[in-house]
């Protein structure tokens, strides 16, 4: 039977094969060398050795193999197989030395239980289907009847195009190596320019996630989309409790204003209002006063109506008072309280009162002028000297003063924090001293005085005398009787705390029962 | 290096005008006195200097082409010229003065104030519903006792509700005060040895 040799491989084929039965390489019956075992295993033997150019330089050892080529198969025996075969029906792809491998296998071999159990194995017969198969595949035809399949770079496996017969992949038609069979490309496979193939651009989508692409899409739609904000309601829950609040508190103190003809009583008694009337009553006639206005305009009607009657206390013992401020309001203040017409008695600037103005510079400013008074403020507000000077007198209410320690009393109208504690602390030495004669006292708004009565409670006292707001003044305005400011706007003034407290006791209760109600009905509804 | 003669300027002034207060020398006082003199005077020019600084900016303002708020700008200036022509001619004591003052500020401020009883009360109505609590409460009850106690209550009287307000006054509050002073106090003395070291610089030195 003529053999040839796989290009590939090597192995022998029947002649008449046009692929390789080992390695389906592609078979060039034209090119190839009769088959001739020995010179094929001389080949193999040359190309894995180095070659030996006759045959007596091969060695003894080598001889010895090639004997038994040279008169059956090269190919070992493969008796594990267990295949019987009649020769006849072999099919021209199994090797040579199979079948003859075939037809000398000991017939003790045991026979595969795949066909051990069919008649066709009992009878040495090769089934039908199996008979098709086999003549199917081994018939050159079958491959040169395949219409070519391109394959895409997306299914094609570079390991699967070296054991499919491609002639033009094996065979180098230009170079050095043209001729040679069996090459790797030095180009990969999947860089191979080719017509990618065609998709469809539809996506197949599940009913579900249809459903999630039009929520989605509906979502971007509404960011596109311009909403307006809801207006807000012009009358809210809270306008209304703020109206309702002023309209009550206005529409009280106005009716008590306006109407009520019976007073409430003034109260009774203060301690800090009683000593400060002690203290006024204890000074001599035309004691000079120092009289500092640190308060703001807002609270103006407060302290003037806690201030009135202290000022005509002491306007009827005949006092001089010096106005003095640290801020830049009080001088204006000063002015108007006492050039306003709210006291019983009217003071002349100059005579009965002078106005030394703002001092700048806060504590600074008011530690210089306890200091050095005259140097301190040598003018007044309208620009006379106040001062005794070579040239001239002092004016009287400071005549006779040198130091601060020099009047008789210093009264300080004050409602804001840190400038009482700059006050009090800065006069504090000169107060607390067992040797001075002077008193600090102080008329403050109803806020300040949790800040001041520390000071008033002290001992020694650097504060002496305190009167807190409207009470305190309708405290001292009975002390000395008389129509007093604070008389007037007693009345009003409880109307008006009364109507806060109880808007705040009613409203709060109201805000707070309400809703827990609703809730406990609300959950009591939900229970049942 | 930082330059040396704030620092040393600052804390010579801060340690004399100390030491004056513990060392009854004349030369010390005198020049204690002095530098008080000097600080108050600074003071009022720097307090010019931010007047004229605030019409300048303001009429910056008004001239320029491109500013949304000129008609703020020049009710503000047109307010401080009429205020210091007005109190620079007349005085800040005359009458015309005093009347700017009496009907225009005074009302403004003290409606302000009113305001703020108004939205005061508005809180406290709304403070149980936002914040309903033990505190809550407490402040609440003593906000109505002082309100209560303050005024007349129409001649009423109630046992141990005026002799309450005394307590309240006199003990939590004053407590508190105390506490704050004392709080106060420790920071100026804290503020002023960390000037008088050197270790703040409130002077500007960069």
């Amino acid at each position: 039977m003529d053999e040839i040799n796989c290009p590939l491989c090597g192995k022998p084929n029947p002649v008449e094969n046009k692929y390789c039965e080992y390695c389906l390489g592609y078979l060039d019956n034209e090119k190839s060398q009769p088959a001739d075992p020995v010179d094929a295993g001389n080949a193999e033997n040359e190309e894995s050795k180095g070659g030996f150019d006759s045959a007596a330089e091969k060695p003894e050892w080598l001889t010895s193999f090639e004997e038994p080529s040279k008169t059956g198969s090269d190919i070992p025996e493969d008796k594990g197989l267990g295949l019987e075969l009649p020769a006849a029906d072999t099919a021209g792809w199994m090797p040579g030395s199979l079948q003859e491998t075939s037809s000398t296998a000991d017939e003790s071999q045991p026979v595969s239980p795949f066909l051990s159990d069919s008649e066709e194995a009992e009878s040495g017969e090769i089934p039908a289907w199996l008979n098709d198969a086999l003549d199917e595949e081994s018939s050159p035809e079958s491959y040169d009847n395949e219409e070519p399949v391109e394959i895409t770079p997306f299914q094609e496996d570079p390991d699967d195009q070296e054991s499919k017969p491609d002639t033009a992949r094996s065979l180098e038609s230009a170079g050095p190596l043209a001729g040679l069979s069996g090459l790797l490309s030095a180009e990969p496979g999947v860089t191979r320019i080719r017509r990618p193939g065609e998709y469809s651009a539809k996506v197949r989508l599940s009913e579900s996630q249809q459903q999630h692409v039009e929520l989605l899409q509906n979502l971007l739609e509404d960011e596109d989309q311009v909403k307006p904000l809801p207006g807000k309601s012009p009358i809210s829950q809270q306008h209304v409790l703020r109206w309702v609040i002023a309209l009550v508190l206005l529409l009280a103190i106005s009716w008590s204003l306006l109407f009520s003809s019976d007073r409430a009583p003034l109260p009774i008694y203060d301690e800090g209002s009683a000593e400060l009337n002690r203290l006024i009553n204890q000074l001599p006639e035309n004691a000079k006063v120092l009289v500092g206005f640190d308060y703001e305009p807002g609270l103006a009607d407060e302290l003037d109506s806690a201030a009135v009657p202290v000022f005509n206390h002491l306007m009827e013992r005949s006092a001089l008072f010096t106005l003095i401020s640290t801020s830049p309001n009080g001088p204006i203040l000063a002015e108007r309280f006492l050039s306003s017409g709210i006291l019983e008695t009217s003071y002349r600037n100059g005579l009965e009162y002078i106005n030394l103005g703002y001092i700048p510079g806060g504590a600074a400013g008011l530690i210089s002028f306890i200091e050095n008074p005259s140097g301190t403020t040598p003018f007044s507000i309208d620009g006379h000297a106040v001062w005794e000077t070579e040239t001239g007198e002092s004016l009287p209410p400071v005549a006779g003063i040198n130091e601060i320690g020099d009047f008789e009393m210093i009264i300080l109208l004050v409602d804001d924090p840190d400038l009482a504690r700059i006050w009090i602390e800065q006069l504090s030495p000169i107060v607390t001293d067992p040797n001075s004669l002077i008193s600090l006292v102080l008329i403050t708004s109803a806020q300040l005085e949790p800040v001041v009565r520390p000071y008033y409670e002290s001992l020694p006292q650097p504060v002496n005398g305190l009167v807190v707001g409207l009470r305190g003044g309708a405290t001292y305005a009975r002390l000395i009787g008389g129509d007093q400011l604070p008389g007037k706007f007693w009345d009003a003034f409880g109307m008006g705390t009364l109507i806060a407290a109880l808007l705040i006791l009613v409203g709060g209760l109201g805000y707070y029962v309400v809703p827990e109600l609703s809730r406990t009905v609300q959950g009591e509804e939900k229970v049942d | 290096m930082k330059n040396p003669v704030y620092p040393a300027v600052a804390i010579a002034v801060g340690a004399v005008v100390l030491l004056g207060y513990f060392l009854q020398i004349d030369l010390l006082v005198n020049v204690r006195i002095a530098l008080l003199e000097w600080g108050t005077v600074l003071v009022g020019v720097a307090l010019l200097v931010g007047v004229i600084n605030l019409l300048n900016v303001h009429l910056n303002k008004v001239l320029s082409d491109d500013n949304p708020n000129r008609y703020n700008s020049i009710a503000l200036l047109s307010g401080l010229i009429l205020t210091l022509v007005i109190v620079g001619w007349f005085k800040p004591t005359h009458p015309v003065s005093v009347w700017i003052f009496n009907y225009i500020q005074i009302p403004i401020e003290a409606s302000l104030v009113a305001l703020l009883s108004i939205i005061l009360i508005y809180a406290g109505v709304r403070l149980l519903r936002r914040k309903p609590n033990l505190l809550t409460i407490i402040f609440i009850a003593t906000v109505v006792i002082i309100l209560l106690v303050s005024g007349p209550l129409f001649g009423i009287e109630i046992t141990g509700l005026s002799a309450l307000r005394i307590w309240i006054g006199k003990v939590p509050a004053v407590a508190g005060a105390r506490g704050i002073l004392l709080g106060i106090s420790l920071g100026i003395i804290t503020a002023g040895l960390r000037i008088l070291m050197g270790a703040d610089r409130p002077y500007g030195e960069n």
